[in-house]
């Protein structure tokens, strides 16, 4: 098929315009195509677009004047960099990352899988010991690199889940 | 093991596939912890406190506890660059002490830490398997976060540097082949019908969305207000149908063009078997044209045979072969006898 606008190339685009709620196709070759701007839209990603989105926001005044408390973070650096500076931070900045996130994901509610949840009530074993002081204890060992102490008590911890 | 180990190796995700569409699945997590600052933000300090909370894990893990580490302080330019065309770490993913990268048996499972999130952890198939990589990455995920705990919000659910990954903090990718869409230039009608949808469509070998061998990465956009399943399935059917078009346009090539399509195929293995320089840019467009000719039965070839040679030659992998730094020319000439080789043994 030829192209329809130059009659002269072979039309390697075939679209359809939709012109006063009718479909018309267009069947032009790549020049034409070019020409009248009918352009394969370049692939875009949702961080690209974040930075128009921020540009564009109008900002509630409580949001400008407070920053995260954990990290020191403001929404102004945030709207800068495009990066929150802590997992506080979502917090502090709730209201003002609701309707951003709505814009950008078309939804600010997760419904996807949460953690699992070590239950409400402390877990004791066989012997009484207190599974999550336990953990925190590792926790707490590992932070300070205190390998052998925290083998240690993972091995405890193990133990006592076994026993149940 | 150690990363040069990884070079002579086949990784899981090179491997025969199925469906010669589809090269290779992937589903990646952002995951932090809390109460920290997210590494943009952390000093030197933090981000060894932050690592030194992973290491533990790792040891303790059933499927990790071989794993290869790479500390990123402690490697070059060239092992940066082959971790990259690896997809084993982002072009973005920063050196320094702190940072490093796990790698699990044959390069399914691996976990970056300290890039834009503490943990990047990415679970990498061949052909179209994102249910099986999920599987696989939803139980590695509560086990980690068992031992780690993960900063997460009712609302927004995990918590990412970026927030356009919160939520599931889930990207599902799929690798994709498409050489006559592109030939007949369909393609241009499909990619943006697909970015209507929310599908983030990328060139891998080239800029932008434009793609060297017509090799494509799709993934989903919306990581936020969707069940993890939920996205893997609506990207299991989108490529699914991917790969009909694909498929049909093959074969409208065949009807219409037959003697010209097999001539085009012929003379790229031609070229490819005599050739004694090679550009990487030639090679990934040749081996695009016999990936398809292997594809429709023309030329008889493993498809793991081609899959290798689109990784092995890539500037970083030759290099690594040889063991030492190349010039481009040394590169296209080592390049040229790798295939001329391989395609010999086949
Ligand atoms: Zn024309
Ligand atoms: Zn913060």
């Amino acid at each position: 098929m030829l192209c329809e606008e130059c009659g002269r190339k072979e039309a390697a685009f075939h679209y359809t315009e939709i012109i006063n709620g009718f479909a018309t196709e267009l069947h032009l070759c790549e020049d034409c195509a070019q020409k009248k701007g009918i352009n394969f839209p370049a692939s875009f990603s949702f961080a690209d677009l974040l930075g128009g989105l921020l540009e564009s926001e109008s900002l509630p005044s409580l949001a400008r004047e407070s920053n995260c408390k954990n990290c020191g973070l403001s929404y102004s650096d945030f709207k800068k960099s495009s990066f929150l500076g802590c997992s506080q931070c979502y917090r502090y900045f709730h209201q003002s990352l609701e309707p951003l996130l709505k814009k950008i994901h078309g939804s600010s509610k997760h419904i996807g899988k949460s953690p699992k949840k070590k239950g409400k009530e402390k877990e004791r074993g066989k012997e009484g010991y207190d599974i999550e002081l336990l953990q925190s204890q590792l926790k707490e060992a590992v932070a300070k690199e205190e390998f052998e102490e925290a083998a240690k008590l993972r091995d405890k911890i193990k133990e006592i889940e076994k026993s149940k | 093991m150690q990363l040069n180990d990884l070079v002579a190796k086949t990784a899981n995700w090179m491997k025969n596939s199925k469906n010669g569409v589809v090269l290779s699945s992937r589903i990646r997590l952002a995951r932090n912890l809390e109460n920290f600052p997210f590494p943009h933000r952390a000093g030197e300090k933090q981000l060894l406190e932050i690592a030194g909370k992973i290491r533990p894990f790792l040891k303790g893990n059933l499927a990790l506890k071989n794993a290869l580490v790479v500390e990123m302080d402690k490697i070059g330019s060239l092992d940066r660059d082959f971790l990259i065309e690896r997809h084993l770490i982002s072009p973005q993913y920063k050196t320094g002490s702190g940072r490093f990268l796990v790698i699990g048996e044959g390069e399914t499972v691996s976990i970056m830490v300290n890039e834009e999130d503490h943990l990047r952890i990415q679970v990498l198939e061949s052909g179209l398997q994102l249910r099986d990589c999920w599987l696989l990455m939803n139980k590695l995920d509560d086990e980690l976060n068992e031992s780690i705990g993960f900063a997460f919000s009712e609302d927004f659910g995990y918590l990412t540097a970026c927030p356009t990954n919160v939520g599931t903090g889930m990207r599902a990718s799929v690798m994709v082949h498409l050489p006559a869409l592109s030939i007949t230039r369909e393609i241009h009608k499909v990619l943006p019908a697909l970015t209507k949808l929310g599908i983030v469509v990328r060139g891998v070998y080239g800029e932008g969305s434009e793609s060297k061998g017509n090799i494509f990465q799709v993934s989903n956009g919306a990581t936020l207000g969707k069940q993890e399943e939920e996205i893997v399935n609506q990207m299991e059917s989108l490529v699914k149908q991917l790969i009909n078009y694909e498929k049909k346009a093959q074969k409208n090539l065949i009807f219409r063009q037959k003697d010209a399509f097999e001539n085009d195929i012929w003379r790229a293995y031609g070229i490819l078997h005599n050739s004694r320089l090679l550009s990487s840019q030639e090679s990934t467009s040749l081996l695009s044209t016999l990936r398809l000719g292997t594809d429709l039965n023309i030329i008889n070839l493993k498809r793991e045979t081609i899959n290798e040679l689109s990784i092995l030659t890539l500037p970083a992998h030759i290099q690594k072969i040889i063991g030492k730094s190349l010039s481009p020319q040394e590169r296209d000439r080592a390049r040229a006898k790798l295939i001329r080789d391989r395609l010999k043994e086949n």
